[in-house]
């Protein structure tokens, strides 16, 4: 009814184009962009980590040292900018500074993997699941309850334990649980959605299930999917620590920050800074990453939280 | 009830079974092949067919799944195949050691967690909310690994309050003595997740109608509060304990592992680096079945908390 171009009120003068801009209606996303920035603990967040992720990918070009390679001359040295090894070096003599940075890329791609393999698989099983409804919700359901009952990290010691410790099967297996919850999620959603009117629309139009799930359904349960993607990734990088740390995860010479911990705990008294480097770069990335999930969270599902 | 706890028991029998045969195939498919574990590196290739004789892995294999459902339906999983005792017998003495420190961390988690809270979400929005919300994320993302080690360290190696590791053999010593430490850092870690998540729980009640009501015909904010809030979180809540319960055993075997203690984790960790199929088996098997209870008395305790929660 309201014809956006006639105002019934006189315009008051310099606020034409503001209000022009507020009829045109913003979509969900431009909403929640604009919530998100202006979360201040979150936009640092982002910076943080995004300097980490860049330092961590690119910053071994920086220092002359090789992440494998004993420098004899220097074991156990004391950080120093001055020197050559600036984060000082373990009880081999080998670079902390590039062995941090290798270890966090090893981290991040781990937490990184664990997601997208949530998003993908967790959001089409979820969707799947919950839209065809009936049997097949039934029997998927059993399924998952069935590898939600072997506890996660059981699962993925179980996995290491018959297939060796590789550092690529350490992707594959924490891939493989981390998507329980998010089909859980997922389904959820989708049972409220399905019956939304959008949906009736376009299954009368002749949308195929396929379709609908695809172009309906995954979209509009992408926010809270997102949400849970964030969170996620901080703990699969815990996740792996823990498996480092217990010798089943990343193999020495190469490294992540739960196995440069459990070094650097080896040597706690001597050489302090061997586990407050990596412990540092570990709790400032999770703690980016449990911050952009809050803002994202109140973003996207603005509640009174 | 009793009809009802029944037949959610009956129901549980096809999870089991899918439960079995995965581990099954599991361990008999994708695991390899165990003789060869077993006979170590010098091996013939007869002392390989008798090991495989012994271990019965030459029979056909719906005779092995009928051997390992018989195994599990007389919770006998024969004897560990590194050191001869019976898995039983692990799993009998390893339990006592776990839950001594897995209970108390439990439910002084639990309290804590939920009185700070239902705290924080009473003045919601002020300074110490969002400062209290702003101490947990941070101690949220600090790794469990970083509190043991500097724990460890700090509390019981430098400051000598706490014996670094160990464990005794009565319980009053176990639990006093030994399990301090590992029980502080344990509810160390897990105050923080849980307090924001609970958090969220209690502001999802609080903003509900009947809270205004409540307060509209004049009961005190403690009548409010406690009785009509925290009862209707409590749902969420339990749900939350459930999931986490049976992860918790499995969960916290790097606290055993620090602290020695010989619990069910440590004897994780020993079976796998020694390829030890039995008692990881068994344990599979145990924790998939505690977390079905698990389930199942969420549901019941829904019951007692929300008489309006049907059973169906």
């Amino acid at each position: 009814m309201i014809t956006p171009r006639v105002p019934l009120l006189p315009p008051l003068p310099g606020l034409d184009e503001d209000l022009g801009l507020a009829l045109q209606g913003r979509g969900l996303w431009t909403d929640a962009r604009r919530r998100f920035l202006r979360n201040r603990a979150a936009v640092a967040s982002l910076f943080v980590l995004g300097l980490i992720v860049l330092l961590c990918v690119a910053g071994s070009a920086l220092s002359p040292n090789i992440f494998d390679e004993p420098d004899f001359a220097a074991m156990h040295a004391p950080p120093s900018l001055a020197g050559q090894h600036w984060f000082g070096t373990d009880n081999l003599g080998r670079d902390l500074f590039v062995r941090t940075l290798l270890g966090g890329r090893i981290s991040l791609m781990v937490g990184a993997l664990g997601a997208t393999v949530a998003v993908l698989i967790g959001t089409l099983y979820g969707a799947t699941a919950g839209f065809v409804g009936g049997k097949t919700d039934s029997v998927m359901m059993r399924f998952l309850e069935i590898l939600a009952s072997f506890p996660v990290m059981f699962l993925v010691i179980l996995l290491m334990t018959f297939f060796g410790r590789e550092l690529w099967l350490i992707f594959v297996a924490i891939g493989a649980v981390s998507w329980l919850d998010m089909a859980r999620i997922v389904r959820g959603q989708t049972l409220s959605l399905k019956r939304k009117e959008f949906v009736e629309v376009a299954q009368v139009c002749g949308v195929s299930s396929f379709g609908i799930i695809r172009r309906h359904i995954v979209p509009n349960a992408l926010g809270i999917v997102a949400v849970y993607a964030t969170l996620l990734v901080p703990s699969m990088i815990l996740f792996e620590s823990f498996l480092s740390y217990l010798g089943l995860g990343v193999q020495e010479p190469m490294t992540s920050w739960g196995a440069l911990l459990e070094q650097g705990a080896k040597s706690l008294e001597a050489a302090p800074w061997e586990l407050a480097f990596p412990a540092g770069f570990l709790v400032t990335t999770l703690f980016c990453f449990n911050f952009i999930g809050d803002g994202l969270r109140d973003a996207l599902d603005p509640k009174d939280r | 009830m009793t009809a009802f706890i029944l037949r959610r028991l009956w129901q549980m029998l096809p999870t089991l079974l899918g439960v079995i045969l995965l581990t099954f195939f599991l361990f008999n498919f994708v695991g390899g092949d165990p003789a060869y574990l077993l006979a170590g590196k010098i091996s013939s290739p007869e002392q390989i067919a008798n090991i495989r004789t012994q271990l019965g892995i030459d029979q056909p294999v719906y005779v092995q799944l009928w051997i390992f459902i018989k195994q599990v339906m007389s919770a006998d999983f024969g004897v560990s195949w590194s050191t001869n005792e019976q898995v039983s017998q692990i799993i009998a003495t390893r339990i006592g050691p776990s839950l001594t420190v897995l209970v108390p961390i439990l439910i002084i988690e639990t309290v804590l967690s939920v009185a700070l809270a239902l705290g924080v979400a009473y003045v919601r929005g002020s300074l110490t909310d969002r400062s209290i919300m702003i101490v947990c994320t941070i101690a949220m993302s600090v790794s469990l690994l970083v509190y043991i080690i500097v724990g460890q360290y700090a509390l019981a190696y430098k400051l000598g309050w706490f014996p670094v590791q160990g464990w005794g053999e009565s319980f009053s010593e176990n639990l006093l003595r030994f399990s301090a430490l590992p029980i502080l850092l344990g509810v160390a870690v897990g105050i923080a997740p849980n307090t924001r998540l609970y958090r969220t729980f209690f502001l999802d009640e609080i903003n509900q109608d009947y809270v205004r009501t409540a307060r509209a015909k004049g009961l005190s904010e403690n009548t409010v509060m406690l009785k009509h809030v925290l009862r209707n979180a409590l749902i969420p809540i339990i749900t939350n304990l459930m999931i986490y319960l049976p992860g918790l055993l499995i969960g916290h075997f790097l606290i055993e592992r620090f602290f020695s203690i010989p619990g069910i984790g440590r004897e994780v960790i020993l079976a796998v680096e020694r390829s030890d199929f039995p008692v990881i088996k068994a344990i599979t098997i145990y924790v998939a079945i505690a977390t079905m209870f698990a389930n199942l008395l969420a549901d019941v305790l829904y019951k007692l908390v929300d008489p309006r929660v049907q059973l169906k």
